[in-house]
């Protein structure tokens, strides 16, 4: 029997570079890509993409406007619904953040976001190719180079307890820029932007899931 | 470590890739697709397109090019261009952008900076500099370097990174087309009097002028237009040169020139 093609949702809240992401995930995978803020379809997804530029309270403030904090928590919490955070999404599944007043983000991972504290030599925001650390054996990096480059632009990071962290960068300091928890997957960089690393790195993700639909 | 970045521009008239002289004259080149195709392949960092039709002809960003640029640009994508309102980043972004530039607007419209930034956060707003010396300073100028507007670029510089740019493009127009090498005492005015990456851009004549923009320029990125339209694996020439000479980058293609020496247009010898 063929296998049913699953269903990705870019989760759309008004922000960030979406046209970029549906076409690395169209290039990359065989899956349906839509983008939307309706309910019901991304009650039909099988898989939920938060992407994300921008300033934390804004986006935050945005999902709660659009109704969409309370269903994005029902999906991943309660339905267990694999979900891949993205930059400013990685942000957003943490408990909290420092920038902006609107700082209580989903807390489906433990931990808080920080600004990236580093000295003048340091130009912020944190912008270009950076290679990782890859701290945790895992099938997202399959068939990767070592010590990968891929694009960052962020003058945030997360910070959480090692047990999460699947990849670190150093810029400064080391800080997680790749962490997993359950069914949610986050990344600092931007797998989509992130050329032949990023694009092996959404086929791996979207095989991971495809096994266990 | 922190790459420093490699970034053609292309320079849109007409719908047709040009390159430009003193932004006075321009030679058409070719198509905009098959240059994206060729550039996300030969190892570039980002792509800029910059639309130089759109302020002059008073009209906003073409996002029917924006789309078809972005379908397979799987790097960075700055575009360029008649960009004056937060609808039209919106527009931008979701053709398929992901950081916008804007010049003119920025200077006539400083606000509109801190809009743009508050909006779709400071990593989205690249400000594009045009300076000029004019009677030993060095000035900023707009309407595709038509206009003086007397604001010294270093001043320039200071007040975007407050106002909230992410970063800077730094272009000299006597260098534009010229071959000569960046101006690297302006690149370092700027560099030095901001905490945002700066960009370099404008007279790049031979690969080796990439290296100096970043040792000497201590630029974060280097940009150039016309160069990169000459030659088979143009900016793989360039990286391999810029690592050879001690800049770090990202060393992704499977083609390396790892054993070749290059002659000033990167072509290998």
């Amino acid at each position: 029997m063929p296998k049913k093609v699953p269903k990705i949702c870019i989760v759309d809240y008004g922000r960030g570079n979406i046209r970029s992401v549906i076409n690395s995930l169209e290039f990359s995978t065989d899956c349906n890509v839509c983008v939307s803020g309706n309910k019901k379809e991304l009650d039909s997804a099988d898989i939920l993409i938060l992407p994300g530029v921008g300033s934390f309270s804004d986006a935050i403030g945005n999902l709660h406007e659009l109704d969409l904090f309370d269903k994005l928590n029902d999906e991943v919490i309660n339905r267990k619904k694999p979900l891949m955070a993205i930059c400013l999404g990685m942000q957003l599944v943490m408990d909290s953040s420092e920038e902006g007043e609107l700082s209580k983000g989903f807390g489906w991972i433990p931990g808080d976001v920080r600004r990236i504290n580093v000295s003048n030599e340091y130009r912020l925001p944190h912008m270009g190719w950076d290679n990782i650390q890859i701290k945790k054996r895992s099938d997202l990096f399959k068939g990767i180079e070592q010590n990968p480059d891929f694009y960052f632009v962020h003058s945030y990071h997360v910070d959480c307890e090692e047990e999460y962290v699947v990849a670190s960068c150093n810029y400064g300091y080391e800080f997680p820029v790749a962490i997993q928890k359950d069914n949610v997957v986050a990344f600092q960089f931007h797998p989509e932007k992130s050329h032949k690393n990023g694009l092996r790195l959404l086929t791996n993700y979207v095989d991971g899931i495809k096994d266990k639909l | 470590m922190l790459k420093n970045r490699l970034i053609p521009i292309i320079i849109l008239k007409d719908g047709l890739i040009v390159q430009s002289f003193n932004f006075k004259r321009f030679l058409p080149i070719g198509k905009l697709k098959t240059a994206i195709d060729f550039f996300v392949n030969w190892d570039v960092d980002e792509i800029v397109i910059l639309d130089i039709d759109a302020t002059k002809q008073d009209r906003g960003p073409n996002l029917e090019v924006i789309k078809q640029a972005s379908r397979e640009c799987f790097v960075p994508l700055t575009i360029g261009g008649g960009i004056r309102s937060v609808g039209d980043i919106k527009d931008v972004l979701r053709a398929g952008a992901d950081k916008i530039s804007i010049n003119t607007y920025a200077v006539e419209n400083p606000k509109f900076i801190t809009d743009a930034a508050v909006r779709f956060g400071n990593q989205c707003v690249t400000v594009s500099i045009d300076v000029m010396n004019v009677s030993n300073q060095y000035n900023v100028f707009i309407r595709n370097g038509k206009v003086d507007t007397g604001i010294k670029a270093s001043d320039w510089a200071k007040k975007l990174e407050r106002l909230g740019a992410g970063e800077i493009l730094i272009n000299s127009i006597e260098r534009d087309g010229s071959r000569k090498g960046y101006d690297l005492k302006l690149l370092n005015l700027i560099s030095s009097n901001v905490n945002i990456p700066v960009i370099a851009c404008g007279g790049v004549g031979d690969m080796r002028h990439l290296v100096s923009g970043i040792l000497d320029g201590g630029c974060q990125a280097v940009a150039a237009a016309n160069i990169f339209q000459h030659t088979e694996h143009s900016t793989i020439a360039a990286k391999a040169i810029m690592n050879k000479l001690g800049v770090q980058v990202r060393l992704s293609s499977d083609v390396k020139y790892e054993d070749f020496d290059f002659d000033i247009f990167g072509r290998p010898i």
